[in-house]
C-alpha cells in the first residue's frame, strides 16, 4: 500500500515536471512570434511548482504521520507485551524453576523409583501449569508466524526431558541417599535454565517492539 | 490387533529408562510406517507402555503421534491406538501431548510450518 502510494506520487512529480519542461522549451521556440505565451508559460510554471510543492509537503506529513501511528501502535504492544507476559509471569517462572529446587533435594533423601516418580509427575505438573497460564497469556501477542510461542514450547520440552533423564538415572541406580553435590550441580543449571527462559522473551520484545 | 511396545524404543544400555525427545518419536513413527496405520481407521493398535519404563515424555509422544492426533482428531486417535499403562504420570503427558498436538494446527502454527515438519 506505501509503495503504491509513493508510486502514484511519483508518477504525479514526473510528469509535473516533464509539462514544465516542455512549456519552457515551447515558451523559449515561440518567444520571439508571440509574447503572449512567454507570459502564459511563466504562469504555468510558478503554479506547476506551487503545487509540486504542496503535493510533497502533504505526502511527506502524511508519511511521517503514518510511520508515528505504527511507532506507536508498537510501542503500546510493547507495553503490554512487559507488562502482561513478563511482568505479571516472572513470580510463576520463579515459583516454577524453586519448586524444581525443592523438589529435588526431597528426591535426595529418598533417590528410590518410587519416589522419583512422584517427584517426577510433580515436576511435570508444574511444567504444564507454567505452559498453559503462561504460555496462554503469550499467545494473545504472537500471530501465527510467531515461532515464540513454539520456542518456548520446545524449551520447556527439552528442560523436561534432560530433568526426567536425570530423576531417571538416580531413581535407577541409587539405593541410598545420594550426594547433595550431584543436586546442586543441577540446581545451578537451573539458574541457567531460568535465565535462558527469560532471554527468549527479552530477545523476542527487543526484536518486536523495540526497534 | 497389532501392538506397539514403547519398551522398543528405550536407547540400549538406557539406565534412566526414560524414552523422550522430539526427533526420537518422528525416528519412530517412521520405523513403525504410522503414516500408512493412520489410514487404517478401522484396525485397533494396542500401544504398551510396561512398569519397565520411568517416563515417556510429552516430547516423545507428540514426535511419535502428534501428526496422528491432528489427523484422526483426538476421539479418533483414541479410538484407534489404544493405550495401555497403569503410569499416571506418563498418561498426564500422553493428554498433554494430544492437547497441543491439536492446539498446534489451530493456534501456534502455520501449515507451512506443519508442511516442513511432516
Amino acid at each position: 500500500m506505501k509503495n503504491k502510494e509513493f508510486n502514484i506520487v511519483l508518477g504525479i512529480v514526473v510528469i509535473t515536471i516533464i509539462l514544465i519542461t516542455i512549456l519552457t522549451i515551447l515558451s523559449y521556440i515561440f518567444q520571439k512570434s508571440n509574447p503572449h505565451i512567454i507570459a502564459l508559460t511563466k504562469d504555468i510554471v510558478i503554479i506547476s511548482s506551487s503545487f509540486l510543492n504542496l503535493l510533497l509537503v502533504v505526502y511527506f506529513s502524511i508519511q511521517k504521520l503514518t510511520e508515528k501511528k505504527e511507532n506507536d501502535k508498537e510501542k503500546i504492544y510493547g507495553f503490554w507485551f512487559r507488562k502482561i507476559a513478563i511482568e505479571e509471569n516472572l513470580t510463576l517462572i520463579s515459583d516454577f524453576f524453586k519448586s524444581v529446587d525443592t523438589f529435588l533435594i526431597d528426591f535426595s533423601k529418598d533417590p528410590s523409583i518410587e519416589k522419583g516418580r512422584v517427584i517426577l509427575e510433580k515436576i511435570q505438573d508444574k511444567k504444564r501449569s507454567l505452559g498453559y497460564e503462561f504460555i496462554e497469556t503469550v499467545k494473545i501477542f504472537a500471530d501465527k508466524e510467531d515461532s515464540i510461542v513454539e520456542n518456548l514450547d520446545n524449551y520447556l520440552d527439552n528442560y523436561d526431558d534432560d530433568i526426567t533423564q536425570f530423576i531417571g538415572e538416580i531413581a535407577n541406580v541409587s539405593h541410598s541417599p545420594i550426594k547433595k553435590g550431584k543436586i546442586d550441580v543441577f540446581i545451578k543449571k537451573n539458574i541457567q535454565a531460568k535465565r535462558d527462559f527469560m532471554t527468549l522473551l527479552f530477545d523476542y520484545d527487543k526484536k518486536n517492539y523495540r526497534k | 490387533m497389532k501392538t506397539i511396545s514403547l519398551e522398543d524404543f528405550l536407547k540400549k544400555n538406557s539406565i534412566s529408562m526414560v524414552i523422550s525427545g522430539r526427533p526420537e518419536g518422528k525416528e519412530a513413527r517412521k520405523k513403525l510406517k504410522l503414516d500408512k496405520e493412520d489410514l487404517k481407521k478401522d484396525e485397533i493398535v494396542k500401544v504398551m507402555i510396561t512398569d519397565k519404563i520411568f517416563s515417556v515424555n510429552t516430547s516423545f509422544f507428540l514426535g511419535l503421534f502428534g501428526k496422528s492426533v491432528r489427523k484422526l482428531t483426538i476421539e479418533g486417535f483414541d479410538k484407534k491406538y489404544q493405550i495401555e499403562c497403569s503410569n499416571k504420570g506418563i498418561l498426564k503427558n500422553i493428554e498433554d501431548a494430544k492437547n497441543r498436538a491439536v492446539k498446534g494446527l489451530r493456534v501456534l502454527k502455520s501449515a507451512k510450518v506443519l508442511e516442513n515438519e511432516e
